[in-house]
């Protein structure tokens, strides 16, 4: 009985660290939402465009910020297309996207951009590096948060 | 008499089209239709600007940790907004709170954000105001700007799209021997004579918009203080000779058959009705519903008859009631008027 007590009581300390380590929405949370619309297509899509359209203008805004002080360094950093695909179509490409468990732990605003690139019709190979360098750019930003 | 309030309702909708596609970020409107769409349900609500809101700053966070890895000291200075001051249930208040005055329906919802944890941060609200006055007129002004520049966005996509030797085929990988072949769109109405049609029989062509259908049912008729039913079946044929617009049908149908109001008083019957009613019913079950008139001859006598036609079962099965008047003689004693209930089907 207090064996099992014990790894109850270690679940409950290491789920809440998990979540607090995560930066950024992203394939676990995208999932989730459908649990959390009751399973409502509907609703379901309106909170991924919701989220879709924060995200989008959260990059806006910034980038007008941005630009205002230093143009090149913002159209250098804002560079990637992100309004190729329509946002229901962008929500599709997410599912997909996010259907493999292999993708769940890419940034939502990374998996955005990688879903402009299928869009897009990128060759194979630089989108595979893309997502290889996102899962080491958000391993190495919640190793360095956790520092 | 209605074309001016028409042209005015039908203005006002495209200029509010037109606004709404021009629309850059995410304002006040667009977070006031949130508790329309979700049916004033709180929880469903509540959810639905909560994504919002870590869209907003997932987007925002995304982006600094980009550029704090190649230029910190423009990162800390683009990026010093306070944003994370209030939990989201608090920010998610102080936002309804800021978009129920209709005069911040304009201000972007992150500005709205940066604006509630200026507040709660101890700003003062002469600062905050000019925050405000400041945005507002950024966002209209930006607003103002997309409108005169979008014909010249539009113009200039047009002009890059017909200055390239557009070729799907070389796009798709499938080289440049890959043979073109045009295609064809066939309009919908009218039906044109193509090729297809030359294996089509003559006496297919002369059946095309016949139906046929069979009938049966009772007839009662009360008169003199008698009472009397009947039987009766019919062969439908459903004539070419119709009319169709989006909802409505008329149609033209001829019934021949045979009629049993007594067991001395039968034959034959056979008339022409035309019917007009909905082509596609809205109502649950019934596919199609029409009124019925039509003339004919009952036992050999000029007969009329008013009804109403029910179709269900994808236009299958007709349930008709119809009310009979004839004339009669005094060798037949066909009885002045009657109601028949009938049962068709359709081929």
């Amino acid at each position: 009985m207090k064996r099992v007590t014990f790894i109850l009581l270690i679940f409950i300390t290491y789920l809440p660290a998990q979540q607090m380590d995560r930066l950024f929405w992203n394939g676990s949370d995208w999932r989730r939402l459908e649990k959390l619309a009751d399973y409502d297509p509907e609703l379901t899509y309106m909170m991924k465009i919701a989220y879709i359209n924060g995200v989008l203008d959260g990059r806006l805004f910034y980038y007008l910020k941005a630009w205002i002080r230093e143009q090149a360094f913002a159209d250098s950093l804002y560079a990637e297309t992100v309004d190729y695909l329509t946002p229901r179509e962008l929500v599709k490409v997410l599912d997909n996207f996010y259907a493999d468990p292999i993708n769940g732990y890419i940034p939502l605003p990374s998996a955005i951009i990688i879903s402009n690139m299928f869009g897009e019709r990128i060759p194979m190979n630089t989108i595979d590096e893309y997502i290889r360098h996102s899962k080491e750019w958000v391993n190495r930003m919640i190793l360095e948060q956790k520092q | 008499m209605f074309s001016r309030p028409l042209i005015i309702v039908g203005f006002a909708f495209v200029l509010l089209c037109g606004q709404r596609q021009n629309r850059v970020f995410w304002d006040g409107s667009d977070w006031n239709r949130i508790v329309i769409q979700m049916n004033q349900e709180s929880e469903l609500i509540y959810r639905v600007k909560a994504a919002h809101i870590n869209g907003l700053l997932d987007g925002r966070l995304y982006y600094y940790l980009k550029a704090w890895e190649v230029d910190p000291v423009l990162a800390e200075d683009a990026y010093t907004d306070p944003l994370d001051l209030l939990r989201h249930k608090e920010l998610i208040e102080a936002l309804d709170k800021f978009y129920s005055d209709p005069k911040q329906n304009t201000i972007p919802v992150i500005s709205a954000i940066i604006i509630a944890n200026m507040r709660i941060g101890g700003i003062s609200e002469p600062v905050v105001y000019r925050y405000i006055e400041e945005t507002r007129f950024w966002a209209n002004s930006m607003k103002t700007d997309i409108d005169s520049m979008s014909v010249e966005i539009l113009a200039a996509k047009l002009d890059k799209h017909l200055s390239k030797p557009f070729d799907i085929s070389v796009k798709y990988g499938r080289g440049p021997g890959y043979e073109n072949k045009s295609v064809v769109l066939k309009p919908k109405y009218p039906q044109a004579v193509d090729k297809g049609d030359k294996e089509i029989t003559w006496y297919m062509r002369l059946i095309q918009g016949w139906k046929f259908g069979i009938t049966g049912g009772n007839q009662w008729s009360k008169s003199d203080s008698t009472f009397a039913t009947g039987s009766g079946y019919n062969l439908v044929i459903k004539t070419p000779f119709h009319f169709t617009t989006e909802k409505l049908e008329t149609r033209i149908r001829l019934e021949t058959g045979g009629i049993k109001l007594s067991a001395d008083l039968n034959g034959s019957q056979t008339a022409a009705y035309v019917q007009f009613g909905l082509r596609d019913s809205k109502i649950p079950i019934i596919n199609r519903m029409m009124l019925d008139f039509g003339m004919g001859s009952t036992l050999g006598n000029t007969s009329f008859s008013s009804g109403l036609l029910i179709t269900l079962r994808k236009k299958r099965l007709d349930l008709i009631t119809r009310y009979v008047s004839a004339s009669s003689t005094t060798q037949t004693k066909l009885p002045p008027n009657w109601i028949s209930i009938s049962l068709g089907f359709n081929f």
